[in-house]
């Protein structure tokens, strides 16, 4: 039994050191966790917004999509920008999101989650809003779908995304891990020097 | 001389409720005793022996308890205020939806007619504002392309995407409630989580009936007409997706959302939503 006592009056008490650290270890655990499921989910709804950009893209230049070859160059261009720019965001922020989501899983079973739990919620609510609310929408991507070649053209080009995502999540994870260490370990030594030599106690 | 012998001073006892903490025996009534060395008072247990301090730190247990009982209430307000998020958000787009679709499908009665007089080289009697032709309403025509409106592909396209979006908003209220009831059997579940559901679109069915068959009253226009034919449909339609939606989300998401927090969380953070497996009487995975 530990037993603690007053350095002025003497008064001895039991001093339970699981009790003690219990709460303060469920704290902890909680705030990480907070911490990294914000992170996770924040960069996985920001991939789903880029997303949702990419899909309005699609339907916006829908000719270009489908006649890529015989458009004018300018059209291509700025096609092909607009796609590089918002699919590297959405990648990006997918493999950001990855690499915070569940780190005992597997990098594919991360991004899995990132643009699952992460993106799909987002993509939903922000595409079903204005198709559900506005006629004119609807009509919109009705008719850009309606051209032969639109579904197949607009599924490999979305596809190539999370599959982007998943070769940068391997070296944005490389490079996190030293950093993550020395924060952590950094955040250890500061926490142990203001203890107390009597908190101290042994584990 | 006499040798007096020292009367025995009555010792105190422990008066409250305390289990010894390695055999759990009851100390109530054992005698306090002061440990000589540091003035610790303590009791020993009369089974095990065991000393059992009467002073203990940390003295947290009693805001503990207290904070639980905050969260506790905290989540039991929670589960009001969901509820009433559910029946809302199943009623109120239940009724957008519908009244949607209904003027989805009046405008697709109005270019039914209009195509119709157009081909019958007549002057066009009628518009999606003006009053409607019953006339032509009344022939085969006229009830075919009446009965058509009911699945025009707008209307049913505004049905389906309402009602999707309201699918989405209201998927995680539907899981909280399941999971806050994942203790009972799936029947009953089933029928918890589906009743505020069942409210709300059953509210918003005698509540859209009621104001709309006023305007059918007032106006006969081509939306009036459609809504009066195909609002009620519409409604039902609503009542039955909300309720398949309601008894499926129960049923499967204590389980879903177990699985979900099994995929994120590493073995010794489950401790922390332990209770998601509890509840349904499951060890806490450790792989």
């Amino acid at each position: 039994m530990w037993v603690a006592r007053c350095p002025r009056c003497g008064h001895a008490a039991r001093w339970n050191p699981r009790g003690a650290r219990e709460p303060f270890r469920v704290w902890a655990r909680t705030r990480a966790l907070n911490l990294r499921l914000g992170v996770a989910t924040s960069a996985g709804q920001a991939a789903g917004i880029a997303s949702i950009a990419i899909g309005a893209q699609f339907v916006d230049q829908h000719r270009t999509l489908i006649h890529f070859a015989d458009a004018p160059i300018q059209d291509r261009n700025e096609f092909v920008f607009m796609y590089l720019g918002l699919g590297g965001a959405a990648a990006l922020a997918a493999a950001i999101s990855a690499v915070f989501f569940a780190p005992h899983r597997s990098m594919p079973v991360r991004v899995f989650l990132a643009w699952t739990l992460g993106a799909l919620p987002v993509v939903l609510l922000l595409t079903l809003l204005p198709l559900s609310a506005a006629a004119k929408v609807r009509g919109d991507v009705a008719k850009a779908f309606a051209e032969p070649g639109m579904y197949a053209r607009s599924l490999q080009l979305c596809a190539l995304v999370p599959l982007f995502s998943l070769f940068l999540a391997y070296p944005i994870a490389a490079i996190w891990r030293p950093i993550e260490r020395v924060v952590l370990r950094r955040h250890r030594l500061g926490v142990r020097s203001n203890l107390a030599p009597s908190q101290a106690t042994p584990a | 001389m006499t040798d007096e012998l020292p009367t025995p001073q009555p010792r105190e006892t422990l008066q409250g409720d305390r289990l010894c903490a390695q055999c759990l025996q009851p100390l109530v009534g054992r005698t306090i005793e002061r440990e000589p060395e540091t003035g610790l008072l303590f009791v020993r247990c009369g089974e095990c022996g065991t000393a059992s301090a009467l002073f203990e730190y940390p003295t947290a247990t009693p805001w503990i308890n207290r904070i639980k009982a905050v969260i506790a209430s905290t989540l039991a307000l929670l589960l009001v205020a969901v509820t009433l998020g559910v029946a809302g958000i199943a009623g109120g787009f239940t009724a957008a939806s519908s009244s949607i679709a209904a003027e989805a499908a009046g405008q697709a009665l109005s270019e039914t007619y209009a195509a119709s007089s157009a081909s019958a080289g007549e002057e066009k009697l009628g518009s999606k504002w003006l009053n409607s032709n019953e006339g032509w309403l009344a022939t085969d025509e006229g009830r075919a392309a009446l009965a058509g409106a009911r699945w025009s592909p707008d209307a049913i396209a505004s049905l389906m995407l309402v009602g999707a979006l309201a699918t989405v908003i209201a998927t995680p209220l539907l899981l909280f409630l399941s999971i806050a009831l994942s203790r009972h059997r799936n029947a009953r579940r089933m029928l918890m989580v589906m009743v505020p559901s069942l409210i709300g679109t059953v509210c918003a069915l005698a509540l859209s009936m009621s104001l709309e068959s006023a305007r059918w009253q007032s106006s006969r226009t081509w939306a009036s007409i459609a809504a009066e034919a195909h609002l009620r449909f519409y409604l039902l339609a609503g009542v039955v997706w909300f309720s398949c939606v309601a008894a499926v989300l129960a049923l499967v998401g204590p389980t879903l959302v177990a699985s979900i927090a099994r995929l994120i969380l590493p073995a010794r953070d489950r401790g922390l939503v332990a209770w998601l497996w509890e509840w349904r009487g499951k060890p806490v995975p450790r792989s």
